[in-house]
């Protein structure tokens, strides 16, 4: 027993390292899957220890309450609650919910009732609108910062947030007028400790005096770390004269953490409206996250595994037929067909062994590379930490996916005829038979549900059989492009090119099992990069074609925000025209049909909405209590207010008609196409009763007594844009809207000389909370959004197709093994070394051609069928172009991957001296 | 296994009996061996001569169950082997017949010793320690001082010499050489020759070499000589004339006469 395992463990021993370079392809091939696996559950390790670890940093306190107010799903005894209570003020427009000092004090109050001594609070102000932060100096704007205004004697309750030097918040805010920013936001103001930086709505200048080291804030952070933030006290409230405390997250220390879940719960069951976390739900949430990250980062891995896979068949093969006299001779020694398999397999488990070995160690420093790219990702600096967990993973799943990948081709080893060592042969393939074929499927179906189950679950019993089935297939029509390649593509009386194609020809299976695996490999990449592409494409469209300005201006509106917005772009210098609107925030109350004169209520329209089960446009981001009709509101809280002479869209119109001048001070408006208006049967002619006020304060109770209705006849249904800047909303003409009722925000698309936006900019940003950003700029943030979110993606499924290139070395190298005796006569007869290389070459550029245009032409494919399905509801306004030139570019890849892989191993093998190969192999 | 054999009376090694082989290539059918009946004795030294094609490897293919006949019967000391399942024929190789094949066939990654022991350790039967059993062997054909030596680092003779060593590994009652000098120059072949000999005397196994080179044939005792896959000539040392006939044969390649000849 011993003696033999000794045998098999000697005999494969010595044949990996006698036959270098092959071996060395084939624990590429599976070093590469490996380390992939290694690395993805590697750095999904490290997320999930980043996001278990440190959870009352992450909470910023053992308790964390928002202000902001959940409708979706809520009762009625709710909703009378926080009409009751008011303890949460809503931020009407861009405001957000917040809490006022008041009920931050009857909070406070509540605490020292039912947990005396037990609680200490902190909070965060929030500015209204979308933040931004400038450097005058410089010149630099710096959009969508988050700003944190907090108490810098206590804030944070965990951890600290501190500079390079290792000071903290009240080392670096002394004064009101200190401010603390971010690396990132450092970088793109281009400012330093000492520079100036202008904040919307303050009076005073503020210094930098800190730059903030990283910090690890959790997935509600990811926004912060991505556009960069900023730490203020609280006392810099005083420079902000419009401004009044608004705090819309409190946050909670308990003296004794234990007690979180009861005083949350305590809590929770007196304001059950209230967003409240603790660090329980926190855990729950983020293992949750993390579990997802990790399945889908095991799925790749195990992807760029499988397609090494391919690689070890191909190697098992080429090992087998290369010894197909060794194998006769061993049978004619006495070794019976299970003992010749089973030493091919110690073989290919050796293999796996050792492969998964260089891949753990590979993966350990893809791991370290890859961290980055992760951490932006999830918007977390991720500390670099190895666990054993994903080697041993590795280790196993390596050695076995390499194990059972090499049994289909060891067992055609059993089935060598002795007889052949009589007369051997190079042309007798070592066949399993059909039946023995199908039966080594079926072990290695199983095998493989049995590996992938340790991955996703018993639903592995589904997907591994249906991979296989498509695979198979793939396999099939990868062998006839191939035939059909070899066979008819002409030759243009190129010998290079005819021996090419007869090569290709020859070995046809393997030809097909290397093309699947690169064609996997680019199709991956090449789906991310394209859809990265394409949805860049269209964002750049939207902005190109429904912005008409290179600035825009948002803001909440405050007293006379339009006047003064206006007045500051009639006056300001460079500005060739500009559009300002302002939208209202209504209620719909009632519905009269224009035929029938039938009036329906809200809540009947409603329930026809909820019966017919349709979702508006919102409602993939809701949470599971939602009813269909909840997204309804929406279709009425931006109503423009336009000027019917001079201001209104370019749109096309699917039913009825545009306003006209001569609607100038009627009441009609213009709806915007929608499956729900559409349900609840409202159309052109109908008579809409809108109350001015939030949807949601009306919900709560908390809106006016008596608010302000108007009625308005809907001349016009127009089609969806594509979520561009007024593209999507419904208008009526400026005077058709109430005198005494506020709009909700004011937004405006200024056409501006470029020299100029400075100081337009300096002159708008005297507006309490607004928002003024250069196309230019979105541009370049949706750039930057894309980029860090597929950044993480994209290297993962590069690492298919570096898999897929190692795939096609390993089989260059095969096949020039296979072929010493082919190269050496045509090196006999006359044939240079370049020559040979040329042919080799050309062989397996072709086939890299032919990998990209399936794995490229399949990816594009597919985005097509998205962006059609996509853009069928869509006004044609916009059309999605389709990155050709990546695509082109991502071919030209697989070629260049193909090449080179084939160069580095053909090298050698085309320069051996003939006789060498022709009197003594 | 016991099924399909029946013991056969006397020393008789091997039997075969009215032994034919066809094979069909496309419409055409060969009949490569046409009815050879053939009986070796134990301690025989044969050798089986022919031109190419006359079916000399086809019989030894035969005589070692790498293969079948079409019709007929082969025996191997006392066993039939004409209808074995692979299985069983698997294990008449690994006990009963021992191969010396022209281009040495030795495992490349092994080294002399591992080798010869490998037959041992695959072997049923044989409770043999296979290295000592190995080394006992490689002593034996002068090998002693290279037992681990891989057959790259082995001259022709010397690795012809392991895999005679690793066909007596388990002790055979036959040994089957396939043109054993074929690869090798004279001298080497000639210490593979002294060999083989060594081994049918000192163990009186019988060793059958299929041959075309007549110096070869002439250190045999008996030649049988194929023909169009029927036997042409079936030499017995027994008979006077004949056996001096083969003396002046040996003679004459004493002298070197015969392989002046020869060359």
């Amino acid at each position: 027993m011993f003696g033999k395992l000794g045998f098999y463990l000697r005999h494969s021993f010595n044949d990996l390292r006698v036959n270098g370079q092959r071996t060395l392809f084939a624990l590429l091939c599976i070093a590469a899957g490996v380390a992939a696996i290694v690395s993805l559950q590697t750095l999904g390790e490290m997320i999930r220890f980043t996001l278990s670890s440190s959870l009352q940093e992450s909470n910023q306190g053992d308790i964390r309450i928002e202000a902001s107010l959940n409708t979706f799903g809520a009762d009625e005894g709710e909703f009378e609650q926080v009409g009751e209570d008011q303890i949460v003020t809503p931020g009407n427009g861009m405001g957000m919910d917040y809490f006022s000092e008041e009920n931050i004090v009857r909070i406070q109050a509540w605490l020292d009732e039912n947990f005396p001594g037990e609680v200490e609070l902190a909070y965060q102000h929030v500015f209204g609108g979308l933040p931004s932060a400038s450097a005058p100096e410089q010149e630099t704007t710096a959009t969508f910062v988050t700003p944190y205004v907090v108490d810098k004697n206590i804030f944070p309750f965990y951890g600290e947030v501190t500079d390079a030097e290792g000071r903290t918040l009240p080392e670096f805010l002394q004064v009101p007028t200190d401010i603390a920013i971010d690396r990132t936001l450092a970088q793109k103001l281009n400012a330093d400790v000492g520079d100036t930086i202008r904040l919307p709505g303050a009076t005073s200048d503020f210094t930098v005096t800190a730059i903030i080291n990283e910090t690890t804030g959790g997935f509600s952070q990811v926004f912060a770390s991505l556009f960069g933030y900023y730490y203020l006290d609280l006392s810099a409230l005083e420079l902000f004269p419009e401004q009044t405390l608004r705090a819309n997250i409190l946050f909670w220390r308990l003296n004794d953490p234990v007690r979180t879940v009861e005083i949350s719960d305590a809590f929770e069951a007196a304001f059950p409206y209230l967003e409240v976390t603790n660090t329980e739900d926190l855990r729950e949430e983020n293992a949750e996250i993390s579990g997802q990250v990790l399945d889908l980062v095991s799925v790749m891995g195990l992807l760029s595994l499988l397609i090494g896979g391919i690689g070890i068949i191909n190697t098992m093969q080429v090992i087998v037929r290369r010894r197909t006299t060794e194998i006769a001779v061993l049978k004619t020694i006495g070794l019976e067909a299970p003992q010749v398999t089973t030493l091919f397999l110690v073989e290919a488990f050796l293999m796996g062994v050792f492969g998964s070995i260089l891949g753990i160690l590979a993966g350990w420093a893809l791991t370290f590379l890859l961290r980055g790219a992760a951490g932006a990702f999830l918007g977390q600096d991720l500390p670099f930490r190895l666990t054993p967990g994903p080697a041993i993973t590795g280790l196993i799943v390596g050695t076995l996916v390499t194990t059972v990948f090499g049994f289909l081709p060891t067992l055609s080893a059993g089935q060598v005829r002795p007889g052949l060592v009589l007369r051997p042969q190079d042309t007798i393939i070592p066949r399993a038979g059909v039946l023995r074929s199908l039966l080594a499927v079926a072990v290695v179906i199983v095998a493989l549900i049995i590996i992938a189950a340790g991955f996703i679950g018993p639903i592995a019993a589904a997907i591994v059989p249906g991979a296989f089935i498509i695979v198979g297939i793939l396999y099939l029509l990868l062998s006839l492009l191939i035939w059909l390649v070899g066979r008819f593509v002409p030759t243009f009386g190129s010998v290079d090119l005819k021996v090419a194609l007869r090569s290709m020809l020859a070995s046809r299976a393997r030809g097909a099992s290397t093309l699947l695996a690169l064609a996997v490999g680019v199709f991956t990449l090449s789906l991310i990069t394209l859809l990265t592409g394409t949805i860049l494409g269209l964002f750049q469209q939207i902005l190109v074609q429904e912005t008409g300005g290179n600035v825009i201006v948002f803001a909440p509106s405050v007293g006379d925000t339009l006047g003064r917005v206006e007045s500051i772009l009639d006056e300001a210098e460079g500005v060739n025209s500009y559009a300002a609107v302002a939208s209202y925030t209504t209620t719909l109350v009632t519905v009269q049909d224009g035929e029938t004169g039938q009036v329906e209520t809200l809540d009947e329209i409603k329930a026809k909405i909820d019966e017919a089960g349709v979702s508006g446009p919102a409602a993939a981001f809701v949470d599971e209590d939602f009813r269909p009709s909840d997204t309804f509101d929406f279709l009425f809280q931006g109503i423009d207010a336009r000027d019917v002479t001079s201001n209104l869209p370019e749109v096309e119109m699917v039913a009825g008609r545009q306003l006209t001048a001569e609607d100038a001070g009627r009441n009609v408006i213009v709806l915007t196409e929608n499956d729900q208006l559409t349900t609840a049967g409202i159309g052109v002619g109908d008579q809409l009763t809108l109350a001015f006020e939030s949807p949601r304060l009306n919900l709560f109770g908390l809106g006016a007594d008596d608010p302000t209705t108007a009625t308005f006849e809907v001349v016009g249904v127009r089609a969806q844009g594509l979520g561009g800047f007024n593209s999507s909303t419904s208008y009526a003409p400026t005077d058709a809207f109430p005198e005494n009722v506020q709009p909700a925000s004011v937004n405006a698309i200024v056409d501006v000389e470029e020299a100029q936006i400075g100081e337009l900019r300096r002159e708008l940003e005297t507006v309490i909370g607004i928002f003024v950003i250069e196309t230019r700029l979105i541009n370049d943030v949706l750039n930057q959004l894309i980029q860090q979110f597929t950044s993480f993606p994209i290297i993962v499924a590069a690492l298919s197709l570096i898999v897929g290139g190692i795939v096609i070395a390993n089989s260059v190298a095969l096949a020039t093994l296979e072929r010493r005796r082919e190269i050496a006569i045509m090196k006999s007869v006359g044939l240079q070394r370049e020559r040979v290389l040329g042919m080799l070459l050309l062989e397996n550029g072709l086939m890299g051609l032919i990998g990209g245009l399936i794995g490229v032409g399949i990816g594009l494919v597919i985005l097509l069928v998205l962006l059609s399905t996509a853009f069928t509801a869509g006004n044609g306004a916009v059309t999605p172009t389709v990155p050709y030139g990546t695509a082109v570019l991502l071919m030209l890849l697989c070629v260049v991957i193909a090449l080179v892989a084939a160069t580095f191993s053909a090298w050698g093998a085309s320069g051996e001296k003939p006789l060498n190969v022709l009197r003594y192999e | 296994m016991a099924k399909n054999t029946s013991n056969r009376q006397g020393d008789q090694v091997l039997g075969v009996e009215n032994v034919t082989k066809s094979l069909k290539n496309g419409e055409v059918t060969v009949n490569i061996l046409r009815g050879i009946s053939l009986e070796v004795t134990r301690g025989e030294f044969m050798g089986i001569i022919g031109p190419s094609g006359s079916g000399k490897s086809t019989l030894l293919g035969l005589i070692g169950g790498l293969d079948t006949p079409t019709t007929g019967q082969v025996f191997i000391d006392g066993i039939d082997i004409t209808n074995l399942n692979e299985r069983a024929l698997t294990r008449v190789r690994n006990e009963k017949i021992g191969f010396v094949f022209q281009f040495f066939n030795l495992i490349p990654t092994l080294t002399a010793v591992e080798n010869v022991a490998l037959p041992v350790q695959f072997s049923r039967k044989n409770k043999q320690n296979p290295e000592k059993r190995a080394k006992e062997l490689l002593e034996m054909l002068g090998l002693g001082e290279r037992f681990h030596h891989r057959p790259t680092q082995l001259s022709g003779g010397q690795q012809q010499r392991v895999a005679i060593a690793r066909a007596l590994a388990n002790n055979p009652p036959l040994l089957l050489a396939d043109e054993p000098t074929g690869s090798l120059d004279t001298e080497s072949g000639d210490i593979v020759l002294e060999a083989l000999r060594r081994v049918q005397q000192e163990t009186n196994t019988t060793v059958i070499i299929v041959t075309h080179d007549m110096t070869v044939a002439s250190a045999c005792d008996r030649i049988v000589s194929l023909v169009d896959g029927r036997i042409a000539s079936d030499v017995d040392p027994r008979n006077t004339a004949q056996l001096t006939a083969m003396q002046m044969l040996k003679d004459k390649r004493a002298t070197g006469e015969l392989k002046a000849l020869g060359d």
